[in-house]
């Protein structure tokens, strides 16, 4: 067997140049602020912190991270755990914590354990969530949109049809585990309770968008801009405040004037050229703000499905 | 700023990287092969000298990984290019920069010139190879399950078992098995090292083997080595590793040769 000198292995180069050879001495070496800097970010990253330690390097400020974490930590309880019970897989993660006007997601570290599976809360410590295996009815797995990423996430019906919503980073090997403890049949499918008011029957949404809406003054409150969602119907247009899903504006479509994106002098909050969606309808206007291609769309849809012919909605500039 | 104190600015600023020691008494360019193209050339002192390029006298720092990456490939480049020249050479770590000008450099040459002129000695015509060690992961579990009775036994529990209830015990048998694999490795790594030591002048046992290539990754790392090698040993070396690698399930890395970064012993000159 010949030694060869692979090229394209640039591994062992740089362990070699960074971790062995010859150093000089301190003094020669320049450093600044007593540290040396010997292209210490990337033997960081090579060689991790452990061998930053041997050469000495933040000694002082391990030291003293460490003491800190210690007392910090010190009082802090661990996860209840009943006689007898073993954990099976412990990794971080989060709930979907749903409550009137706050939705969120709360993270935590979720115990599967022989006869469980629970979420708990370090610090306030807090059992966010805890479900007897045998309690559990049903997994699925599903792909939703989180920060405009995809991503996976697990739900999980118990109870006779309540149902959590669970994020860990391996969620199908979290389902694959349950499912084979539990050892029981699970529903695969599971009914997502709707967090948005359900439709009347035969109305179906046509567009919806994200838009901001003028809400009118209230009590010692101005006009104010709130975000939301503006949603088109077969028979009306509607805006729901995206804070609590209510219904803030609704106006059925045979009561609508007109419609049309410009711009608006005399409203607040945003600059006078900035154009703004405005839907005039019997007793009143609305006015919604967003993106112009958003406002443009919005409106040339509600212009095609409208009953009867609208206000011809000024010339926009193109 | 005064003339004297902008002279002494410059001095202070100025720096020397120094990249290795050869033996030789010339002092001469290199050519443009240094780090950013800088140009290499040797400061000697009596039959000695060090390889360096000026530079300022602060480290080559970046936040950008790869232009690092491309420092330190220039780095060996220029310790290979003067290996190839001046024969087995004593060769820095990365970012080694004396503070001061080639004065500076033969002042250091002088002081270290009795260890400096030893260390060559000791590693003329010897060379760093480094070696590696992979076993087939499957293999390795099957013949530790096999001579293990225990293991055995819970393995052939676990066969009969209902697959849920199964499943706690596989996580215990799976533990165990890492445990038996460490001690298996240890023995391995010294029965390898025990065979390789007849054939260089120095061994090293890698204890932190960060890096496993691309093509070994369904394998597992049993050891890792640095061996001094003398140039005229090499073959028999190749030899001795070539039969490991032949046995069935085991892959040996043989790479080399680089100057004796594992083995210059100085400390910090």
């Amino acid at each position: 067997m010949e030694p060869s000198r692979l090229e394209c292995d640039i591994n062992d180069v740089l362990d070699k140049l960074l971790n062995k050879g010859l150093v000089l001495n301190a003094d020669l070496i320049i450093s600044v602020a007593g540290i040396p800097l010997l292209g210490v970010n990337l033997r960081a990253a090579i060689a991790g912190m452990e061998t930053m330690l041997e050469y000495g390097m933040m000694e002082a400020w391990d030291k003293s991270t460490r003491e800190w974490y210690t007392k910090e930590f010190a009082g802090r309880m661990a996860a209840p755990l009943v006689m007898g019970e073993e954990v099976i897989i412990r990794t971080f993660g989060s709930i979907w914590s749903s409550q009137g006007i706050i939705n969120t997601w709360k993270p935590c570290f979720l115990y599967l354990t022989n006869n469980r599976l629970f979420l708990w809360r370090k610090e306030p410590p807090e059992m966010l969530f805890e479900v007897s295996l045998d309690k559990i009815e049903g997994l699925m797995v599903k792909k939703e949109n989180h920060f405009k990423k995809e991503r996976e996430e697990l739900y999980l019906q118990f109870d006779c049809g309540e149902v959590a919503r669970i994020h860990v980073s391996n969620v199908t090997e979290l389902k694959q585990t349950i499912k084979m403890i539990v050892g029981k049949k699970l529903e695969n499918r599971i009914m997502i309770p709707s967090e948005r008011t359900p439709l009347p029957k035969g109305e179906e949404i046509i567009k919806e968008e994200k838009l901001w809406y003028l809400f009118p003054a209230q009590g010692i409150l101005g006009e104010t801009w709130r975000p939301g969602r503006l949603c088109l119907t077969n028979n009306r247009l509607f805006w729901v405040y995206r804070v609590d899903n209510q219904k803030m504006f609704e106006v059925p479509l045979d009561k609508v004037t007109g419609v049309n994106v410009k711009a608006h002098v005399s409203v607040p909050g945003i600059k006078a050229e900035d154009k703004v969606l405005n839907v005039m309808y019997n007793g009143g206007r609305a006015l919604f703000y967003g993106k112009v291609e958003k406002l443009c769309e919005m409106e040339s849809t509600i212009q095609e499905i409208f009953p009867k012919p609208l206000v011809p909605s000024i010339v926009r500039k193109t | 700023m005064s003339e004297a104190e902008l002279a002494q600015e410059t001095e202070v600023t100025q720096g020397r990287y120094v990249y290795c020691i050869i033996s030789g008494a010339d002092e001469m360019s290199l050519g443009n092969i240094g780090i950013e193209h800088a140009e290499v050339y040797t400061v000697s002192h009596k039959d000695i000298a060090a390889v360096v390029h000026a530079c300022q006298a602060q480290p080559y720092e970046s936040r950008d990984e790869n232009k690092v990456k491309e420092w330190i490939l220039s780095h060996n480049n220029v310790i290979d290019k003067t290996s190839e020249r001046f024969g087995t050479v004593l060769p820095f770590s990365f970012d080694a920069i004396v503070k001061g000008d080639d004065d500076t450099v033969k002042d250091r040459l002088s002081k270290d010139y009795e260890k400096l002129k030893q260390e060559l000695e000791r590693l003329r015509d010897k060379a760093e190879y480094t070696v590696k060690i992979f076993c087939d992961q499957n293999r390795l579990t099957d013949k530790i399950v096999g001579e293990n009775q225990g293991l055995r036994e819970l393995k052939a529990k676990i066969e009969k078992m209902p697959k849920r209830v199964a499943y706690l015990l596989q996580r215990k048998f799976e533990l165990q098995v890492k445990d038996a694999y460490n001690v298996m490795r240890i023995k391995l790594a010294e029965e390898f090292a025990s065979k390789i030591k007849e054939h260089v002048e120095e061994v090293q046992v890698e204890e932190k083997v960060s890096h496993v290539p691309e093509s070994y990754k369904d394998k597992k790392i049993i050891a890792a080595f640095s061996c001094l090698v003398h140039k005229e040993k090499v073959k028999r070396l190749g030899e001795v590793l070539g039969e490991i690698n032949s046995q069935e399930g085991y892959a040996v890395r043989f790479t080399g040769p680089w100057a004796p970064f594992s083995f210059v012993k100085l400390g910090e000159i």
